[in-house]
């Protein structure tokens, strides 16, 4: 970069190198950003961004389709005496700002864990809740549980209603050995 | 094979003289200062609500161990902790150095190191926890890696109060090619999103805010008068002024006529959007690179009358 100072190296190829900096960072961000890029050019330059860490990938914020289901998290701890505890994850309606602020990255690591892509991580949330939920009390077994609500399609002049929660899908379960 | 025209010559090299221009052209250099004290805060507020849940998001006892990690992220996106100690205070002692960069980047002491070391740390803890990050936190990153570039120490710097030349009477001004490419990764996020957008029948058809406004994860920051979720109509108009928005701005933005109420706009949209959603700091972020788009003359009153620009609209008036 030129400032009103003097510069050491020769002006031609200072610029010359630094317009192939530009091309070369374009033309990634420009390829990785827009939806028409070919599959195939997106592998071919995926490794490239992942090790540079300058991936990104298409800005679909909320889009094509925005996400219409709510859902949180139901933790069932089973003990060797029969007995039964439950957890569920955070009710976000009732937080306050603040804290949906500072507790920002639990509500994300609940919306990603469900995923099926994320089943390497189920054994240690399970044992997390477990130090968390019954530190003092070692469970047999730990079922996760999603549970979920659709929200409808607009009708009825579009009226919100609360969304009720009735769908579950049981998605790990974690036995402990004695 | 026909040999080009002195004509086609004349007007390639024109061409590739206003691209020079466009992308060198100087900038005065509080510009890139004023992003990289942005940048410092918000990565500053960002990491210190990492602070309270630091071991049971980054250690092997917390809820992703190391390996497991290694298994939900491509292999090609690296990390530091796969080669440091993987106890709690190695953890600590990173966390503590990458602030201690985050501090010494926002006063501006030799700033292009703190970018890198910050920028480094940064993807080495977003790739050993990917489950607790999302859009905000890619575009931290790549503004993040563009401070690298950028020459943080000209202006609002502690290099720059200790450097020894002269004073001048005014900001230097500096190649602004850093800046430029700033300009157009927020250029090419908006037209992203708006692509996007109309690739999905919700938007098109005016209905997508309606599933927004239900999604309790996102939705409700503060109150919102009740028309704003009551009427199909103001949905409608909000779901499509969304998507126009992000169509127009990535074109009005660099037009001398059109880019300061194209700033305004943003403005009030990311600000609008900030009050009645859960999205921590992304408005923030995606503001602070909008301010790539905002000269210092900008925020003089009344504004300088000056000769309309013959380029686009962020080419600096110098003063003569």
């Amino acid at each position: 970069m030129s400032t009103t100072s003097t510069e050491s190296r020769p002006a031609q190829s200072r610029p010359r190198g630094i317009d192939v900096l530009i091309a070369a960072v374009l033309i990634l961000f420009a390829f990785d950003t827009l939806p028409c890029t070919p599959d195939s050019v997106r592998a071919a330059i995926r490794p490239l961004l992942h090790v540079t860490g300058l991936w990104q990938g298409t800005w679909s914020l909320f889009a094509p389709t925005p996400d219409s289901t709510n859902h949180r998290i139901r933790a069932d701890f089973y003990y060797p005496d029969g007995s039964h505890q439950a957890w569920e994850s955070p009710d976000w309606r009732s937080q306050s700002a603040w804290q949906r602020f500072a507790g920002h990255r639990q509500s994300e690591y609940f919306e990603k864990i469900i995923d099926d892509d994320s089943s390497p991580a189920w054994p240690a949330f399970a044992h997390d809740l477990i130090r968390q939920v019954s530190p003092d009390r070692g469970p047999e077994r730990v079922e996760l549980t999603v549970i979920s609500g659709d929200i409808p399609p607009p009708r009825d002049a579009w009226k919100m209603t609360p969304v009720p929660l009735n769908h579950e899908r049981k998605f790990f379960t974690l036995f402990i050995p004695d | 094979m026909k040999s080009p025209t002195p004509h086609s010559v004349a007007a390639l090299s024109e061409w590739r003289q206003e691209v020079h221009r466009f992308f060198h052209a100087p900038v005065d250099a509080r510009q890139f200062a004023a992003i990289r004290i942005g940048y410092s805060l918000l990565m500053l507020v960002n990491v210190a609500c990492w602070w309270p849940d630091l071991d049971r998001w980054f250690s092997n006892e917390g809820v992703l161990p190391l390996h497991e990690s290694r298994q939900i992220l491509d292999s090609n996106c690296l990390t530091l902790f796969q080669i440091l100690p993987t106890d709690r205070t190695t953890l600590h002692i990173v966390f503590g150095l990458f602030v201690t960069h985050l501090i010494l980047l926002l006063i501006g002491w030799k700033s292009r190191w703190q970018a890198v070391c910050c920028y480094v740390w940064l993807v080495s803890f977003q790739h050993r926890n990917s489950l607790i990050f999302e859009g905000e936190d890619t575009l931290f990153r790549i503004i993040g890696f563009l401070l690298i570039l950028m020459p943080l120490d000209a202006a609002w710097s502690v290099d720059a109060a200790l450097s020894p030349r002269p004073s001048l009477s005014r900001p230097p001004v500096i190649d602004g090619w850093p800046l430029r490419l700033l300009q157009l990764q927020m250029t090419m996020l908006y037209f992203s999103a708006a692509w996007s957008k109309l690739l999905g029948e919700p938007w098109r058809d005016g209905t997508a805010l309606y599933y927004v406004m239900q999604l309790d994860e996102y939705w409700g920051r503060f109150p919102l008068p009740t028309f704003v979720s009551q009427s199909p109509t103001v949905i409608r108009l909000l779901t499509w002024g969304t998507m126009g928005l992000e169509f127009a701005v990535p074109v009005l933005i660099w037009f001398a006529p059109t880019r300061r109420f194209t700033l305004g706009l943003l403005i009030l949209f990311h600000l609008g959007c900030d009050y009645a959603m859960h999205l921590f700091l992304f408005h923030w972020i995606m503001l602070v690179g909008w301010m790539s788009f905002i000269h210092p003359d900008d925020l003089r009153w009344p504004w300088p009358q000056s000769p309309q620009p013959s380029r686009d609209a962020t080419t600096p008036r110098h003063d003569n």
